[in-house]
C-alpha cells in the first residue's frame, strides 16, 4: 500500500482514539491531539489481542472493529458527542509581537521534527536493537509470537525482554500498512507525539492561565534538547517521548477532575495511566501512584462517585494494563533485571548509594545544552509556593512528579548494574517522562503568581 | 514594569540564551538537509550504520529467509545492527574467530564474518578459503560470506 497504507494506519489510529475523546468537550484540536496517543495506544492492544487470540494480522481485519464500534456509539450515543469545534474566544484577541514569535518557535519545531525525523533512518541504539527490531520480528512473524521471547539473542540478549509492546506493535503497525519494511517512513508516528504533545500541553495550560503563558511555557518545552532528540534529532523511535504524553495526559485530565470534579477527564486520565503501563515499565509505578491519589480523592474528596463506578475505572485500567503483565509472567524469567536484586536488605546495604546518585544526576539536570533552564525554573518556582501545596489539584502534580522521581532513584539503589553507567545511559531519558509535568507544575505556579490562575469549568454533557 | 514582567522577560532572556546550542544544532540540520533529498534509501542507510549495512544486505540477499547463520564479529554494534537487518534469519553469533571449532558449524547453513580493521582478519580468511567445506560467496572490507557444505563436516 505504501504510503496511502501509512495515511490510513494514522486515520485508522486517529479514528479509534477519537471514539473516547468525542465524549469529552473541548476544542476538536485538543481532541484530535489526545486522540492520536490513545489510539495508538488501543490499536497496538488490539494487535496484542489478536496475536493471543491468533488472529491474523491483515488490515482489514485490523479496521473493521473500530469502525463497527464507531458507528454503534455514534448511533446509540449521538446525545453525547461534543461537537464543540474551536473555540474562538483566544483567537479573536489580536496576537502580540511576542506571541507571535512564540508560535513561530513552536511550529518551526514541529515542522523541524517532523521533517528532520524521516529524512533519514532510525539511528538510536535502542530504537533498533529494541524498540524496531520488534516491530520487524512481530510484522514478519505474522503477530507476537512466545517462540520470539525465548530466543536471546532477539529478545533477552539486550534485556529488553520484559518492555512493553506498545512501540514494537505501533511499528508493526506501521509495516503492515506499508506492506514493507521502512524504518525511515514509520518514524513518523514517534515525531507525531511530540506534535500531540505540545498541542496537550498548550490546551491544558490555556485552560487555567493566559494565552502568553501558555504560549510561552509551551515554547520553553518544545525547545528542550532533550526533548527535541526523541522528536525529531537522532533518537527518534524511541518510547520515552510517548510515555511522556501518556503521563501528561493522565496528570493533565486527572488535575481537571480534582479542580472541577469533571468525572469524563477521570475516565481519561485513567485510560492514559493504563496504556503508559502497556508503553514502558515505568508506568505501571506511575498508574498505580495515581490510581491510589484518585481513589483517596473519589472516596474521601469528591464522594459523588458511586462504587459501580469506581470499579467500572479499575476494570478500565485491569483491560489495558493487565494482558501485557500476565503474558510477561508466562515467559522465563530473566537472570538480571534492573531490580532483580529487590529485597529490603539489598535497599539497606544500598542506602548509601543514594547521595553518590544525586551527585551524579544533579549537574546533569542544570546542564544548559540538555534542558536549558527548565529545571532551574521549576526548582524556583516550586520553593517560592510552597504553601500552594495546599491545593489539591497542585499537590497532586507535583506528589505524581516526586513519587516517579523517587521511583528512579529507588531502581539506581537497587541496580545490580555499574551505578555509574547506568545513570548515564538511562537519566537523561527518564527525566523526558517527568519534562511535561514539571512544566505544567510551572505553568500553574506561574499562572497562581501573576494572578491568572483560572478554574476551568466546561460542563461536561 | 511589575513584578510579573519583570519574571517573564529574565525567563525568556535566560532560555533564549541556555538554548542557542539547540538552535545551532537545528540549524545545521537543516542546512545538511539538501544534501540528504538527493541520496537513495541504500546511501542514507551506509550514511547512517556505516559499512556494515552492506554486509548484511548482501548477507540478506544471499541466504534464504530459513537458514542458519554462525556470525563472527568483535563489535557489539555490527552484531546488533545485522541482527536486525537479518531477522527472520537464525543468528548464531560467536565473538572473534580465535575459539572456533568445527563443533560451532553443527547445523550451519552460512559462515558469516564482519571484521573491519582487524590485521589478523586476511589471514583468517586466508586460512579458511582453500578448505572445500567452505564456498566464499562475497568478500568486502573486512566482511566475508561463505557458504558451509555441511556433508563434508566431520
Amino acid at each position: 500500500m505504501g504510503i496511502m497504507g501509512l495515511f490510513a494506519a494514522l486515520f485508522l489510529i486517529l479514528f479509534a482514539g477519537f471514539i473516547v475523546t468525542i465524549f469529552y468537550k473541548d476544542r476538536l484540536v485538543m481532541q484530535l491531539a489526545c486522540a492520536y496517543p490513545l489510539g495508538v495506544g488501543f490499536v497496538t492492544l488490539q494487535l496484542f489481542f489478536y496475536s493471543v487470540f491468533s488472529i491474523p494480522f491483515k488490515l482489514p481485519l485490523i479496521f473493521l472493529p473500530w469502525f463497527l464500534v464507531g458507528l454503534f456509539l455514534i448511533l446509540i450515543k449521538f446525545k453525547q458527542i461534543s461537537f464543540a469545534g474551536f473555540n474562538t474566544k483566544n483567537m479573536v484577541e489580536r496576537y502580540t509581537l511576542f506571541e507571535k514569535m512564540l508560535l513561530f518557535i513552536i511550529f518551526f519545531q514541529i515542522s523541524f521534527a517532523l521533517i528532520n525525523s524521516i529524512i533519514l533512518p532510525i539511528k538510536g541504539f535502542d530504537t533498533w536493537v529494541i524498540w524496531f527490531l520488534k516491530g520487524k520480528a512481530f510484522y514478519m512473524d505474522g503477530g507476537v509470537k512466545y517462540d520470539f521471547f525465548l530466543k536471546e539473542l532477539y529478545s533477552n540478549g539486550n534485556a529488553s525482554y520484559q518492555y512493553p509492546l506498545l512501540a514494537p506493535l505501533l511499528v508493526t503497525l506501521g509495516y503492515l500498512a506499508l506492506g514493507y519494511v521502512d524504518d525511515q517512513l514509520v518514524k513518523i508516528f514517534f515525531s507525531l507525539y511530540y506534535v500531540s504533545l505540545l498541542f496537550i500541553f498548550y490546551y491544558f495550560l490555556l485552560s487555567i492561565t493566559s494565552r502568553e503563558i501558555s504560549l510561552l511555557l509551551t515554547a520553553m518545552l518544545a525547545t528542550v534538547p532533550r526533548v527535541m532528540q526523541q522528536a525529531g534529532i537522532d533518537g527518534v523511535g524511541y518510547a520515552d517521548l510517548p510515555l511522556s504524553v501518556y503521563f501528561l495526559i493522565g496528570v493533565g485530565f486527572g488535575y481537571r477532575y480534582i479542580v472541577n470534579a469533571d468525572k469524563k477527564a477521570l475516565l481519561l486520565a485513567v485510560i492514559s495511566f493504563s496504556i503508559a503501563a502497556w508503553t514502558k515499565n515505568e508506568g505501571l509505578t506511575m498508574l498505580v501512584a495515581a490510581i491510589i491519589i484518585l481513589s483517596f480523592h473519589i472516596f474521601y474528596k469528591d464522594k459523588t462517585i458511586g462504587i459501580k463506578t469506581f470499579f467500572g475505572i479499575l476494570v478500565i485500567t485491569l483491560f489495558i494494563a493487565l494482558p501485557w503483565q500476565l503474558y510477561k509472567y508466562t515467559l522465563p524469567e530473566l537472570s538480571a533485571t534492573m531490580v532483580s536484586d529487590l529485597s529490603f536488605k539489598t535497599f539497606i546495604s544500598n542506602i548509601g548509594r543514594v547521595p553518590f546518585i544525586l551527585q551524579v544526576i544533579l549537574p546533569k539536570l542544570f546542564t544548559a545544552n540538555k534542558y536549558h533552564i527548565t529545571w532551574g525554573l521549576y526548582v524556583l518556582i516550586t520553593i517560592v509556593s510552597l504553601r500552594k501545596l495546599r491545593s489539591a489539584g497542585y499537590l497532586y502534580i507535583q506528589t505524581l512528579m516526586w513519587f516517579q522521581s523517587a521511583c528512579y532513584i529507588f531502581v539506581y539503589v537497587l541496580t545490580p548494574f555499574e551505578l555509574k553507567g547506568h545513570i548515564a545511559t538511562s537519566i537523561d531519558r527518564l527525566t523526558i517522562h517527568l519534562l511535561p509535568i514539571g512544566y505544567l507544575c510551572v505553568g500553574v505556579l506561574w499562572a497562581d503568581f501573576t494572578g491568572r490562575l483560572q478554574r476551568y469549568i466546561v460542563k461536561q454533557k | 514594569m511589575n513584578k510579573g514582567q519583570f519574571f517573564k522577560i529574565l525567563i525568556v532572556a535566560l532560555w533564549i540564551a541556555l538554548d542557542l546550542s539547540l538552535f545551532r544544532k537545528e540549524i545545521r540540520a537543516i542546512l545538511a538537509m539538501p544534501g540528504y533529498f538527493n541520496l537513495t534509501p541504500e546511501e542514507k542507510k551506509i550514511k547512517v550504520d556505516g559499512q556494515v549495512y552492506l554486509f548484511a544486505e548482501n548477507l540478506r540477499s544471499l541466504t534464504p529467509e530459513s537458514s542458519s547463520i554462525l556470525f563472527i564479529y568483535k563489535k557489539d554494534g555490527f552484531l546488533r545492527k545485522s541482527i536486525y537487518y537479518l531477522y527472520p534469519r537464525k543468528l548464531k553469533p560467536v565473538y572473534g574467530y580465535d575459539k572456533l571449532t568445527s563443533q560451532d558449524l553443527l547445523n550451519i547453513d552460512y559462515l558469516a564474518a564482519y571484521l573491519p580493521s582487524d590485521p589478523d582478519a586476511a589471514y583468517f580468511f586466508e586460512r579458511m578459503s582453500p578448505e572445500p567445506v567452505f564456498d566464499k560467496l562475497y568478500e568486502k572490507d573486512g566482511g566475508v560470506i561463505y557458504k558451509v557444505n555441511r556433508e563434508l563436516i566431520r
